[in-house]
């Protein structure tokens, strides 16, 4: 068959054009950026199945991409995160809990500049040198959770001083029918509350791993890390978590409040969340804070936790793409709504997502809010250098170790590691 | 002929060359890397990092308790393995004869072996959990209830606990061993000693053993080597709780590298884990060795 000359000339302004439009389709096309960002649950669950955190963003931004990772907990969120930076491999969006921030103050990039930032209530206190390195979602208090009917069943009041709860578990524990206090201690992080938490209430001091890196013996009888352990020491003592706390992990405590086989459980308001999902009853769930306190006219000092850090790498590639993120992530567009599924109370100015549930057990005390810092790095160091862990600590207290020998061998350790850092 | 020889060459340096390079990329390097690390005082984190020598290894022999902690909890899981071997012989040799069904129970010894890791460890927890486990349940079940404890709490006791959940995973994986031993003993010995009279123990011990060295030093060999790297059950069923009780070598490595930030120390315990390995493996073939010309 031959080709005539106006075919070959059709043929080659074909070509032409579906070069031409090709060109035009891949200059105008944007290239597609990845974000990626850590995401634990319950997080996930709202940023994948209730209001898809990639499908919102980008009705906004189109050619972002937002891929979440997933980690067990933040033991291995933190271990993954040290491995990646070695490799250069960081995700752009790193949510940090406050006691990484000092490990990590190389890695991330000054945020001070941005919108978000100016609107955020704890930003600045959470401040190294000036820098502030991570916007915090969430803030949060500390509750004991318990069944309003178990309370009921026993003619049990809410505890107003340390002694009272102790009593009030005790009451339970004579029943025979409930555990009083769930606590999933296989895990060691569920002690939290008292053994990393109730120092800085002691003290009246946010700050008080700051304060401790200071001194050579801060674990001495009139200190008041001492004075926290000796009343939690009393709690313990009291055998008030069940015939085997150490030998239960969180999952199955959580799993024992929900199914009323146990009274009280303390956490963050965090839980309340994971309460609902696993088909709590509401209705029956009551909170009250951890009373700390002797006497019950005293100010109730009770810890508000910061948390869930946004923060961006230096050598992140999409700097821009990840500041603006984290600028739209803080506005009214998706940031309410998030927090209202988790329970959390907002950091932002302007937008209030209190839940009635905490408002009320908050209302009906004079309360002292002591914002907790998860230590810097001075404290970091001593404490990585003496091993101290807090949580093992509690395990350890449950298990029967003698409290004096704890505080004598760790004001030893922790005088020399001092000695040796200098 | 010249040709001919550098084609062999040619050949066995294309043939060579990938695995050679993969060995010295993911093997020799982070080995190198590894002792390099174990004399500084990295932190896993900064840009920086400081020589110190051989203060790692010091620190590590006489200013660590939990280390010797860890490393007697090791060795309780090696001896548990080690108690269970002429078990998971005689195991071996009841499925390698005729019995019914053997082909199943071959399967079923198996099976655990092929399971994951975590799925084991949830399954454990709860098996050994103090309320509703299925262990308690079934020493009631059996009127052994005094016997019951706190199987994942009680210090004295957690580290044998977890060993068994190791027997349990790995028994399936030595008996499989041990059967293709077995396999590999010709039949005619079997049937000129019962000729001669042997029963059962007779063959066992006569035959059965002596035929099965080399097996039986991999399958010792994989033990030491287990034993000193175990790390996925004790870390997922308790954490190396409580306090350090359950805690092994390697999960006090991982601990002192992350939590601890102390990248030097724990590449100083993974060069010392990696000499143990190699001291008690040589140990372990002298005495075979010796064993073989008695």
């Amino acid at each position: 068959m031959k080709i005539s000359s106006r075919q070959r000339s059709l043929a080659f302004l074909l070509i032409g054009m579906f070069i031409f439009t090709m060109t035009l389709a891949v200059s105008g096309a944007e290239k597609t950026v990845v974000l990626r960002m850590n995401s634990g649950q319950p997080d996930l669950e709202y940023f994948t199945n209730i209001n898809n955190l990639n499908r919102a963003y980008q009705k906004v931004k189109p050619n972002v991409r937002i891929e979440l990772e997933t980690f067990k907990n933040d033991g291995e969120f933190n271990q993954a995160m040290k491995i990646r930076k070695a490799a250069n491999e960081l995700p752009e969006i790193m949510i940090m809990k406050p006691y990484m921030l000092a490990t990590f103050q190389d890695t991330f990039v000054p945020l001070n500049d941005l919108e978000a930032t100016k609107q955020n209530k704890y930003a600045k206190a959470y401040a190294i040198d000036g820098k502030i390195l991570g916007l915090p979602s969430a803030s949060m208090n500390d509750f004991v959770y318990f069944r309003k009917s178990i309370f009921k069943e026993y003619h049990l009041k809410i505890p107003k001083t340390w002694d009272e709860f102790i009593s009030t578990a005790n009451r339970i524990k004579a029943s025979g029918k409930y555990i009083p206090i769930l606590m999933g201690a296989k895990d060691a992080w569920p002690d939290y509350s008292f053994n990393e938490l109730m120092p800085c209430l002691i003290a009246n001091d946010g700050k008080l791993w700051n304060t401790m890196a200071g001194q050579d013996e801060p674990f001495t009888k009139d200190k008041p890390f001492y004075q926290a352990y000796a009343r939690i020491q009393k709690l313990y003592d009291a055998k008030v978590f069940g015939p085997d706390p150490l030998g239960m992990g969180f999952d199955q405590a959580r799993a024992m409040l929900i199914s009323k086989k146990g009274a009280m459980i303390c956490a963050g308001q965090w839980f309340l969340s994971v309460y609902k999902q696993n088909g709590g009853d509401l209705k029956d769930l009551g909170v009250f804070l951890i009373p700390v306190r002797d006497r019950a006219q005293d100010v109730l000092n009770t810890i508000v936790v910061v948390d869930s850090f946004y923060c961006t790498p230096r050598d992140n590639k999409y700097l821009k793409e990840s500041k603006d993120f984290i600028n739209w992530f803080f506005s009214k567009k998706y940031y309410p709504g998030y927090m209202a599924f988790l329970g959390q109370t907002s950091t932002v100015n302007g937008i209030d997502t209190s839940v009635p549930l905490f408002k009320e057990a908050l209302a009906g005390e004079k309360i002292n809010g002591i914002v907790y810092d998860g230590g810097g790095l001075e404290f970091t160091k001593i404490s990585s250098a003496v091993k101290f862990d807090v949580k093992r600590m509690g395990q350890e207290m449950i298990a029967g170790k003698d409290l004096d020998q704890m505080m004598n061998e760790l004001n030893k350790s922790w005088k020399e590691a001092r000695v040796n850092l200098k | 002929m010249h040709n001919i020889k550098f084609q062999k060459k040619l050949v066995l340096f294309s043939f060579l060359l990938v695995p050679v390079t993969l060995l010295m990329l993911f093997v020799v390097y982070p080995t190198v890397k590894l002792l390099h690390l174990s004399f500084t005082d990295w932190d896993g984190v900064s840009k920086t990092l400081a020589y110190i020598g051989t203060r790692n290894f010091k620190h590590l022999l006489f200013e660590s308790p939990e280390v010797w902690i860890s490393l007697k909890n090791n060795w309780i899981y090696f001896y548990v393995h080690l108690l269970f071997i002429p078990v998971e012989l005689l195991i071996a040799v009841l499925l390698d004869g005729k019995i019914r069904g053997s082909k199943f129970f071959k399967t079923v010894s198996f099976m655990p072996y092929i399971l994951n890791g975590t799925a084991i460890a949830y399954i454990f927890s709860y098996f050994y959990s103090p309320i509703d486990g299925a262990f308690n349940a079934i020493l009631q079940h059996l009127g052994l209830g005094g016997i019951i404890q706190n199987w994942l709490s009680n210090e004295l006791i957690v580290t044998y606990t977890l060993a068994t959940v190791s027997l349990w995973r790995f028994a399936g994986l030595h008996i499989i061993l041990f059967l293709a031993g077995l396999q590999s003993i010709p039949q005619e010995i079997f049937e000129a000693a019962e000729v001669d009279g042997a029963n059962f123990w007779h063959k066992f011990w006569r035959i059965t053993v002596p035929s099965i060295g080399t097996v039986m030093e991999i399958v010792l060999f994989m033990n030491i080597r287990g034993a000193l790297q175990v790390f996925d059950i004790p870390f997922l069923i308790t954490s190396g709780g409580p306090g350090y009780a359950s805690s092994t070598f390697t999960l006090y490595t991982i601990d002192t590298a992350f939590k601890f930030n102390n990248i030097g120390l724990a590449a100083a315990m993974g060069i010392t884990l990696l000499l143990m390995i190699v001291v008690f493996s040589w140990l372990q073939q002298q005495i075979f060795k010796a064993k073989r010309y008695l």
